[in-house]
């Protein structure tokens, strides 16, 4: 099967935006399955101008919206969920800045986090995150712009958050 | 209008310094802007912290795509879940099904031959009394035997008032026996008989039809399964101590040799 390979080159990807957009290791892991599943039954259907990353990544956040609607949060502590991605470490250090930075992101609205989620960690070109998010370049970059002024914020509050916990 | 369209050397926006910070702009224009950045310092700590901010959120949440692929997002193992999920749907509904058809044949059961039964439940009573009265006969199963073939369906299409052609069902080991003319309610009615090597014999009931077809319809006790169905033409009910697919395989021979 020739799309076995070449969307498993992508699942990582997929896997550490669905974190990023969920907080929530469980829920993040459905939606990668989800977006693998349809992916194969809609292989012949897909839109040849489109490459493949921004294509899954579109499938992602679709469904990752239409479920987001109906979803029932799960009982956990946000905290909890964090350190549970986290995990992923085994370097204390990574694990708090990694904790730290899913903190600052959980303070965006979701669609300035999708936007320099797809920009600044998944690196995608302007034109490819407008294609994932369904919106004119002109969007994605004044949502860019929003995020990042909330950002800039955080992260000089954080400096002396971190302090203060260190302390 | 497009970035490259525009003259490199219009005033400096917003706009261009998010997308300095990102590298999409042209090379022209990402000159002219980082010549204009010389001249503005808070743009240019701004776009500096912005780049700080871009590559720690990308560091930090690289560990997250370092991890080995976890077994349930190979792309195989996405697949035989699907399958093994749409496979326990289709055995589902296919479980449904046979308890319908099992529901169907105890209904059967409990009326016996039941004239109520369903819109040609009289029909298929007076096969399957003709059907069990006369494949007993040792001497006299039939009025016409097989020799006189042609004879024999001239002579049921003319009484019963429509074409009628004897089908050859050899291919499905059944030898014609021969066949008879009996009283029916809606008119007269035929009687082909068949038998296989087994000497168990089958028999294929005719009546004049409406105009309508129908699909396949069973009803039956052990010994004598009987299949119904409606050409515009004529009506059948074959009738024989075969299991149901075996009937089912012979009436589609019937039903495409009529149909021919």
């Amino acid at each position: 099967m020739e799309e076995a390979s070449e969307i498993e080159a992508h699942v990582l990807a997929l896997r550490r935006f669905a974190l990023a957009l969920t907080r929530d290791r469980d829920l993040a892991d459905d939606l990668v399955q989800d977006t693998i599943e349809r992916a194969l039954s809609r292989w012949r259907l897909r839109r040849r101008d489109l490459p493949l990353r921004p294509w899954l990544f579109a499938i992602l956040r679709n469904l990752h919206v239409s479920a987001w609607r109906r979803r029932v949060r799960s009982p956990f502590v946000a905290g909890d969920r964090l350190d549970e991605i986290a995990a992923v470490s085994d370097a204390v250090e990574t694990r708090i800045e990694l904790r730290q930075v899913l903190e600052m992101l959980e303070n965006l609205p979701e669609d300035q986090r999708m936007a320099i989620l797809l920009v600044a960690v998944e690196g995608l070109p302007y034109a490819q995150a407008a294609a994932v998010m369904d919106v004119p370049v002109g969007t994605v970059m004044s949502r860019l712009g929003r995020a990042r002024a909330r950002l800039r914020e955080m992260a000089g509050a954080g400096t002396t958050a971190k302090l203060r916990r260190v302390v | 209008m497009k970035q490259s369209e525009r003259s490199p050397n219009r005033p400096v926006g917003d706009d261009d310094l998010t997308a300095y910070v990102d590298g999409e702009l042209s090379a022209e224009r990402s000159a002219f802007v980082e010549a204009w950045l010389k001249d503005h310092s808070e743009a240019s700590d701004r776009i500096e912290a912005d780049r700080a901010l871009n590559e720690r959120l990308a560091g930090a949440l690289a560990p997250l795509a370092e991890t080995s692929l976890p077994a349930r997002f190979r792309v195989e193992n996405v697949e035989n879940a699907r399958r093994a999920r749409r496979m326990a749907r289709f055995n589902r509904i296919a479980a449904a099904f046979a308890l319908l058809l099992a529901g169907a044949a105890g209904g059967w059961l409990a009326n016996g031959w039941s004239r109520a039964q369903g819109p040609d439940g009289h029909l298929v009573a007076d096969a399957v009394t003709a059907h069990r009265l006369f494949v007993a006969e040792k001497r006299h199963p039939v009025e016409v035997s097989a020799d006189a073939k042609d004879h024999l369906g001239a002579w049921l299409g003319n009484r019963i008032g429509r074409p009628v052609e004897i089908p050859d069902l050899s291919p499905q080991g059944l030898t014609l026996v021969g066949g008879r003319l009996l009283p029916g309610e809606n008119g007269p009615s035929g009687q082909i008989m068949y038998q296989n090597a087994a000497g168990e014999r089958v028999t294929l009931y005719l009546q004049a039809g409406s105009g309508s077809e129908s699909a396949f319809a069973f009803s039956g006790t052990g010994e004598a399964q009987a299949l119904a169905w409606r050409s515009p033409e004529l009506a059948f009910v074959l009738t024989g101590p075969l299991g149901r697919e075996q009937l089912v395989t012979i009436a589609h021979a019937i039903y495409h040799g009529d149909a021919r």
